[in-house]
């Protein structure tokens, strides 16, 4: 038995290698995407499962085939969706930039500190990771609320006599997003940067390169891959956020992620969060799709 | 000379926490030298060369080329380019892009950028890769298109940081008489580190040779080479026998010198004068000592006669190395040219052979320290 399975290794191990993730992906993955598919072409019941079946039996052998497309109808004839569509983009798109901007200059200063203190700050970067995802929003909660700990020190230090509406607005949103997914785009970049020759910025400087064009000529173009990679880190979680908008946003910010708990949860309508959820990943396969070919254009490269 | 120098450095120091890179160095190089920096690693030679770029700053002196003072002039604004030792060609650019990139940034108009990078990839032979990416070519192609990228500007000074260290021996060879060739052509001041001391004397009108921050010895090849100043040249540059002894006397040009092993006298040849009773070394070079097996026809009390057995023999094709231990007790290496074919295997010399080696006091150097 023991050498059969060696000599199944030495043949076929390329194949193994790549088929435990690919089984993962189809178990864990493609198996409740088709589920959640099902589902968006069902009728909404009042039952458990409160929707329809995707075959029919009770008229015996062939099994009809009830496919009903009215839930994605739905989406595109009220309003309310895409508009909601349109603004998670719009927040998500936002954040990734703010990442981006805060994210770049903060990977740049890491990759250029000496010795160990590199790896300090890398570590903070990460540390947030060890604590709580949803802790940390509610320490944020308690930083942005009208009695917290911003506006008490606005008011103590005078510059305002009462508290300013932070909590449940965009810009707490924002906040939240750009503080929980900063993270994901220093990493890439990081990486990135840090097998960047440093003596292409001399010669560029050599050549006759000002520090700016040198950015724009040398550093910028080496460093996209880091920057594309950061981008969709970033953006195609805090498109589908839910937590960070429920929590910080109340009710003033409209997001796909909160549509979609509230069609599930309180209006126990199923198929329509099911098609919300497709949709939402149909709207995220374009940037996927865009990155892809990119990389692949670097390959070819 | 009168005229005054190219590149005129001046008590130029640089240090790194405790460490001097560099050490007050004076230094002058003249219009269309082909100037070579030679040393080991950490003896400066590449700080040297980066604070004539500008990308170190010096912490004392000053450096002037053409007569303009460099000390507030940034690596983009000097008349000096340089070829990196990695090469740093930019890896997401096009042969063409790479080298037009310093026209770009003067801002050269599209048809004289066109114009002139053609010329250069020409000069290189390189034409037909203009569009290839710097992973899609060899070392030797990668060498020549940095080479095309720094002189394209035509740079007052062309600064090369070990120019053909990453090359096989055999392109290193050949590359190493292109780059004079092309030197000669377009009669730009070359300045050049390398570690290498056969490039260095291949390359050179003169070679500085330094050693922790300082210059041992500046010279023509020739002269570092048969003249070195310091023990430490003579045995950076060229392999060489050192001998230690006293000397015993000195006449004008000639001292004699007592060695500590085995108290022979030997002769060597010297500009200086010695004091009798001081320590010296006497250095000769392998290539300059006669061994034979029978002993030269002389008078007998002529020195830099020594009998010795042979105890080391290294074939390498167009010369042997030998190692003779003298009747003194101290080893003698000797290279012996082949100039005949010894097809049957054998050697003129072979394991302890019984040898006479000898050379003239005009081929030895009296050596201080």
């Amino acid at each position: 038995m023991f050498v059969p399975f060696r000599a199944l290794m030495q043949q076929h191990w390329k194949a193994i290698v790549v088929l435990i993730p690919f089984l993962w992906l189809l178990v864990f993955f493609l198996t409740p995407f088709f589920i959640v598919v099902k589902i968006s072409v069902a009728e909404s019941l009042i039952a458990s499962p409160p929707f329809s079946r995707l075959l029919d039996w009770s008229n015996g052998w062939p099994p009809t085939i009830a496919i009903n497309l009215e839930n994605y109808a739905y989406l595109w004839e009220d309003s309310l969706y895409i508009k909601t569509y349109l603004s998670s983009l719009k927040i998500a798109s936002i954040s990734t930039l703010l990442c981006l901007l805060i994210g770049y200059p903060m990977a740049y200063a890491i990759v250029r500190t000496p010795g160990t203190g590199k790896f300090v700050l890398l570590l903070l970067v990460m540390l947030p990771f060890w604590t709580s995802f949803l802790l940390r929003v509610y320490a944020w909660m308690g930083l942005l609320a009208d009695q917290g700990t911003i506006n008490d020190i606005l008011i103590w230090l005078g510059l305002v006599d009462k508290p300013v509406r932070l909590l449940y607005s965009h810009f707490a949103v924002y906040v939240g997003i750009v503080y929980t997914y900063l993270p994901f785009m220093i990493l890439p970049l990081y990486a990135i940067m840090e097998r960047l020759d440093h003596s292409l910025n001399e010669a560029a400087a050599d050549l006759g390169a000002k520090p700016v064009s040198a950015f724009f000529t040398v550093t910028l173009p080496l460093t996209m891959p880091g920057i594309l990679a950061g981008c969709l880190l970033v953006f195609i979680p805090a498109t589908g956020e839910f937590v960070i908008p429920d929590l910080l946003g109340g009710g003033n910010v409209l997001m796909i992620g909160k549509i979609l708990s509230s069609e599930f949860n309180a209006n126990h309508d199923w198929p329509v969060a099911s098609a919300v959820a497709v949709a939402l990943l149909l709207v995220l396969m374009v940037p996927m799709l865009f990155y892809h070919r990119i990389q692949s254009m670097d390959v070819n490269r | 000379m009168t005229e005054q120098p190219f590149i005129k450095v001046r008590g130029l120091t640089r240090t790194f926490g405790n460490f001097t890179a560099v050490d007050n160095i004076d230094l002058d190089i003249n219009r269309g030298e082909l100037f070579v920096l030679l040393g080991g690693s950490g003896c400066g030679k590449t700080t040297l060369l980066r604070m004539l770029a500008g990308f170190e700053t010096p912490d004392a002196g000053s450096i002037e080329i053409d007569g303009a003072d460099m000390a507030q002039t940034p690596p983009y604004s000097r008349p000096v380019n340089m070829m990196f030792q990695s090469y740093a060609l930019f890896p997401h650019m096009s042969v063409e892009k790479n080298v037009a990139y310093g026209l770009k940034r003067d801002g050269v108009d599209r048809a004289q950028i066109k114009l002139r990078v053609g010329e250069m990839l020409q000069m290189v032979e390189m034409q037909d890769f203009a569009k290839r990416k710097p992973h899609q070519l060899s070392g030797g192609q990668r060498q020549r298109v940095a080479l095309a990228r720094s002189l394209i500007k035509k740079p007052k000074v062309l600064l090369l940081d070990e120019p053909l260290g990453a090359l096989d021996k055999r392109l290193r060879e050949q590359t190493q008489f292109e780059l004079m060739e092309l030197q000669d052509k377009l009669g730009t001041t070359f300045v050049v580190v390398t570690h290498d001391q056969e490039e260095a004397m291949t390359l050179a009108t003169r070679i500085a040779v330094m050693e922790g921050g300082r210059f041992m010895q500046i010279g023509t090849p020739a002269e570092v080479y048969e003249t070195p100043a310091t023990k430490f040249v003579a045995n950076f540059v060229g392999s060489v026998n050192m001998i230690d002894g006293v000397v015993t006397s000195c006449q004008p040009g000639l001292v004699d010198v007592k060695t500590k092993q085995g108290a022979v006298t030997l002769q060597a040849q010297s500009r200086d004068e010695h004091a009798v009773g001081s320590e010296v070394s006497i250095a000769v070079r392998p290539e300059k000592i006669i061994i034979q097996k029978t002993r030269p026809e002389t008078e007998p009390e002529t020195p830099n006669v020594l009998h010795g057995t042979v105890k080391e023999l290294a074939y390498l094709g167009r010369l042997s190395t030998l190692r003779v231990e003298t009747d003194a007790g101290f080893i003698v290496e000797v290279t012996s040219p082949n100039t005949t074919r010894h097809s049957d295997g054998k050697h003129p010399f072979e394991w302890d052979d019984e040898v006479y080696i000898s050379f003239p006091a005009a081929s030895a150097v009296v050596l201080i320290a």
